[in-house]
């Protein structure tokens, strides 16, 4: 039997009598349903509330339906929420879904239940996984308190910087006038030790004011209310790993240039995965960023998203490993040696090498700890000829492993409903 | 030496700009000094500067309030934000607010210095 049981369904239409037709079949399949008359809402919700997939139905006209979708995707970017568009067969609106998105369409004149059922296919694996409402409640409650927390730091770590940045003006407003003489002459040693008071001042400030600033604290990443939406488990969704990988890159790609490193992604196939894209693209971040940290001028960094790579051990026809795909990035640093390898994804472990290298030693173990969130691993290895290469294995969208062998980018299968053209 | 050109400094923290001063009054110019915006519009008021140095993060009135003010009972009076603040948006909203220019602490005064002669035409 077909249930929705603790699904949440985002039904967009702008017709209100559709609105009451639809919300009952779905309410009757078991589904909570939030209700939006227009893009803006459903936007608006989708920043407040997790929904597990959207219903477009019967909107007044195509361009209406292609409003909502836009809307879609300029929200959720490299993400895609299971979307299922119900529209009268004569509206031909079978071609709205572009390649990779998780967008089927119905008839409108289907029954309730096949409505239910093309939401169901569309959740996928999801649908049987999903946790109880009562779990996913204590889990948003949980989830809003740590999301009150990190603003409460993030503030009171602002009030820090800019006091202190207070200070250091006055450290380096008075050591610029002894430097200019405006004290009375300095003598050579003198004048020197005051230029480097100016330096050491001015160089506290701007590692306080980076820190303050830094991607950690990007509030949309830590307190946003798109964090306040997110579970333990995260908004899962359909994440495509190499737009992600492309975002990172494209946002470090500055930092490498200043370090004088080369940052590069690998070509590849689009792949997907079921997850966070937020909690992702930080995995993604501390793990590039710090690989730039720690490859010397001149070096290269590469970033690689790929299936899984076999050992000869596992064989072509191993199941965990076409199971997975992988996020790679590898430098060309000093490496990790290999009795470090387990410790260095440590809460607060810093190695050897590190000494003279900014860092808290905490990047890692977030990766760690979001990359099992997600059911993953995370390892390092050698690189052929010197450096770290950083592995995380995350399950693979169902959809994508069930195409065995096959290693093309094609787009996660849509539910072929009975209004399709 | 400048000619007796009158720059208000406005900063809740008294010492905060005191080097500022001490080398405003170095090169000839009058200084006074405000802790708050409102000491500072009255005083801009009975005794107009030439030119306003404004810290942003004040009790009551803050820098940007204090700015727009000074700017509406005189067009004329250059006006530089300094600020220990570190958003990107706080230099947006400066310059929204009507100011001439935006610096961020600590900064070194010669620069400051530079800058208030080329408002006033000196430089």
């Amino acid at each position: 039997m077909m249930s929705l049981r603790s699904v949440t369904v985002a039904l967009v239409t702008d017709q209100p009598s559709v609105a009451r037709a639809r919300e009952r079949a779905l309410q009757a399949g078991g589904a909570e349903v939030r209700n939006c008359a227009s893009p803006h809402e459903l936007v608006r919700l989708l920043t407040t509330e997790v929904v597990d997939a959207v219903v477009v139905a019967e909107m007044g006209s195509r361009p209406a339906m292609e409003a909502i979708l836009g809307a879609l995707r300029q929200e959720l970017r490299a993400q895609m929420l299971p979307t299922l568009v119900v529209a009268p067969r004569e509206a031909r609106v079978g071609d709205l879904a572009a390649p990779g998105e998780l967008v089927s369409v119905i008839d409108a004149a289907a029954p309730d239940v096949a409505l239910i059922l093309a939401v169901t296919r569309l959740l996928g694996p999801f649908a049987r996984e999903s946790e109880s409402v009562r779990e996913r409640q204590a889990l948003n409650e949980e989830l809003a308190h740590r999301t009150a927390a990190a603003e409460a730091v993030r503030k009171a770590t602002s009030v820090v910087v800019h006091d202190a940045g207070v200070f250091l003006g006055i450290v380096v407003g008075f050591a610029c006038n002894l430097r200019d003489a405006l004290a009375g002459p300095l003598t050579a040693a003198q004048s020197e030790h005051v230029h480097r008071i100016v330096d050491a001042a001015t160089s506290t400030a701007k590692l306080l004011s980076t820190h303050a600033t830094s991607e950690l604290f990007e509030p949309e990443i830590w307190t946003g209310p798109r964090a306040a939406a997110t579970t333990r488990f995260g908004r899962r969704m359909l994440v495509d790993l190499r737009v992600l990988a492309e975002q990172v890159v494209m946002l470090l790609s500055g930092t490498a240039h200043q370090a004088e490193v080369g940052l590069t992604l690998s070509p590849g196939d689009q792949l997907h995965v079921w997850g966070d894209a937020l909690q992702l693209k930080q995995v993604t971040l501390n793990l590039v960023s710090n690989a730039l940290k720690f490859t010397p001028r001149g070096g290269r960094v590469d970033v690689a998203v790929r299936r899984a790579h076999l050992t000869p051990a596992e064989g072509d026809d191993s199941l965990s490993a076409r199971r997975r795909v992988e996020l790679v990035v590898s430098d060309t640093g000093p490496g990790i040696p290999a009795l470090d390898r387990e410790r260095v994804f440590g809460h607060g472990v810093r190695l050897v090498r590190d000494a003279g290298i900014p860092g808290s030693g905490i990047g890692l173990s977030v990766v760690r700890e979001l990359v099992a969130l997600h059911e993953g691993t995370v390892r390092v290895d050698d690189v052929p000829g010197g450096g770290a290469m950083f592995v995380v294995a995350l399950p693979i969208d169902r959809r994508q492993r069930d195409e065995r062998g096959h290693t093309g980018s094609r787009p996660p299968s849509a539910y072929p409903g009975p209004g399709s053209p | 030496m400048k000619p007796d050109l009158h720059v208000l400094l406005v900063d809740d923290n008294p010492i905060a700009l005191e080097f500022l001063e001490a080398r405003l009054k170095a090169s000839g110019y009058r200084t006074t000094v405000a802790q708050n915006g409102e000491a500072a519009l009255e005083q801009v008021r009975r005794d107009p500067p030439a030119l306003v140095v404004l810290d942003i993060t004040m009790p009551e009135l803050n820098g940007y309030q204090t700015c727009r003010q000074i700017k509406l009972v005189s067009k004329e009076i250059p006006v530089i934000i300094v600020t220990a603040k570190t958003e990107k948006a706080d230099r947006f909203w400066a310059f929204q607010a009507g100011a001439d220019e935006f610096f961020n602490k600590p900064f070194d005064p010669s620069v400051v210095l530079q800058r208030i002669a080329q408002l006033l035409g000196k430089g």
